[in-house]
């Protein structure tokens, strides 16, 4: 077990494991907290590729990931106001979700999601 | 103040009145700590917000806050793409204009700036004394921001004069601000239909006119409302910043040390440079559902405005909150507004401030006001400095140096 998730366990915060593959290929696995979106875990290591202009108010579209495949159906579809802004990004796929409005817990640890090539 | 004063005060707030917006940040703390959210008897009745959460939850539901019956008080008597409008529509017009102002795509044009500022600064850099205001920050800003759109710079003072009675004159003479809409109107659509017919160019309009909404092009009409939008946000907001910045710092030499030697970074120092001035003070969002805000039910149709300066000065976020302190971090302030329709153009105006700033320190290090000045503000939802008047040791104009 690695110091993150033993010091983790002590204070008993849960972690996932989270894979963001950037458009040129690029993988980053992370430890997202529990509570944090994927955005904010995005964020919170400094990883290029979300934009993320407001803040995580499901508003600009500008945080946008590809699930992988096999998650699609774990992870669930969006709803709502995040199904509406997805109509806004450039290639909109089976697995389009809004990163700000995925949030950690362990039913996602080990899930990998890849990045469009722009925000814009 | 005791509570019943704030709520007369509330209820006269006007945020177009000069005598209350001169200095209204002790206004603001008893609106925080005692009426967190009260109501306004003026221009026509509206809800007042003015803790930070509660002006950031304001912000950002769209769902119950709506943005497409206005954002002013009063209204602007014309409507402006994407300002006016929700997502998801809102995030289809700011998906094309986004990518003109990205931190990359604004950095091309830094000697720019630098080049326009220092010509501006050669012409009184001689006489010891300046306007920094009237011969430095408002010149300055639409020489840059009006090529970057496609404006032919001969438009340059009639541009910015349209644009200074649209935001100020609202409150005082609609017929003339609805005048001067027409005007600009005129000359913004004759300008599109040019360039339609013409070889395109890699510039804002260039962009619109290429682009498509919803699998067709954009209207005139809507090129010209972006427009419109844009040249509000980019003269006025950034003038005011960067007059205060100039302000603090000529009352700081401290500060200007500080940066001159890079003991503070400019980036984090620009954050709080924008948090402590909140060049838009408030904007407004209309209630489309029945919902709340502080405990206070709100109804379809309900104004409410929401202060981003109040927010930036919330203790419960911001320690010593009144006072600008250079190397403040965390900075989460809401001076570019939060939410859907966070600045467009905030990359732009934080490059613009760094190297004005910048270019004063090294070119006039030893600039200062008079002991006894004291700034006067022109108001509205955004406020700016007049003027602001100061003395240096002359120097040679750049060119014959």
């Amino acid at each position: 077990m690695d110091r993150a998730v033993s010091r983790g366990a002590f204070l008993e915060f849960s972690m996932a494991k989270i894979t963001f593959i950037e458009h040129n290929g690029t993988q980053h696995t992370v430890d997202a907290n529990t509570g944090d979106s994927l955005m904010q875990t995005a964020q919170n290591h400094a990883i290029p590729g979300i934009d993320a202009d407001c803040g995580g108010a499901c508003a600009c579209a500008t945080c946008h990931v590809f699930v992988a495949d096999e998650w699609i159906a774990r992870v669930g579809p969006a709803s709502g106001n995040e199904d509406a802004m997805l109509d806004v990004v450039e290639e909109r796929r089976p697995g389009s979700r809004l990163s700000c409005q995925l949030i950690a817990d362990d039913s996602l640890d080990g899930l990998v999601v890849t990045l469009p090539a722009s925000q814009r | 103040m005791t509570d019943k004063t704030v709520v007369e005060t509330m209820r006269n707030f006007d945020h177009t009145a000069p005598q209350q917006m001169n200095d209204p940040y002790a206004m603001y703390e008893a609106f925080r700590t005692r009426c967190p959210i009260g109501r306004s008897e003026q221009h026509g009745g509206f809800f007042v917000v003015s803790k930070y959460e509660t002006v950031k939850k304001l912000f950002e539901d769209y769902s119950s806050f709506s943005s497409t019956d206005g954002v002013g008080i009063p209204p602007h008597p014309y409507k402006m793409y994407p300002i006016d409008l929700d997502p998801p529509l809102q995030a289809k017009f700011r998906r094309i204009l986004n990518r003109r102002f990205t931190p990359e795509a604004v950095a091309v044009k830094r000697d720019e700036v630098q080049r326009v500022i220092n010509a501006l600064i050669d012409d009184f850099i001689e006489s010891g004394s300046a306007d920094l205001a009237s011969q430095l920050v408002r010149p300055l800003l639409p020489r840059i921001v009006l090529p970057l759109l496609g404006v032919p710079s001969e438009a340059r003072q009639q541009m910015s004069d349209w644009i200074e009675y649209m935001t100020r004159g609202r409150a005082t003479d609609m017929p003339g601000v609805i005048k001067a809409g027409e005007d600009i109107s005129m000359f913004l659509g004759g300008l599109v239909a040019q360039r339609r017919a013409a070889p395109p160019v890699d510039d804002v309009i260039g962009a619109l006119l290429e682009a498509q909404i919803d699998g067709r092009p954009f209207s005139d009409d809507e090129i010209l409302r972006t427009l419109l939008i844009i040249l509000f946000g980019g003269l006025d907001t950034t003038s005011a910043v960067m007059l205060e910045s100039l302000l603090h710092l000529a009352r700081h030499p401290e500060d200007r040390e500080r940066l001159r030697t890079g003991a503070v970074e400019w980036p984090v120092a620009i954050e709080e440079f924008v948090r402590y001035t909140s060049p838009i003070q408030g904007l407004r969002r209309t209630a489309k559902v029945e919902t709340e805000l502080e405990g206070q039910a709100l109804k379809p149709g309900d104004w409410i405005f929401g202060l981003h300066g109040s927010a930036n000065r919330d203790e419960a976020v911001f320690e010593q909150a009144s006072r600008c302190l250079l190397d403040r971090q965390p900075n989460p302030h809401v001076a570019f507004g939060s939410g859907a329709h966070v600045c467009l153009g905030r990359n732009l105006a934080r490059l613009e401030v760094e190297v004005l700033l910048r270019t004063v320190i090294e070119r006039m290090s030893d600039y200062h006001v008079a002991d006894d000045f004291s700034p006067e503000y022109l108001v509205g939802e955004a406020r700016g400095m007049k003027s602001l008047p100061v003395r240096f040791t002359p120097a040679q104009a750049a060119a014959r140096a």
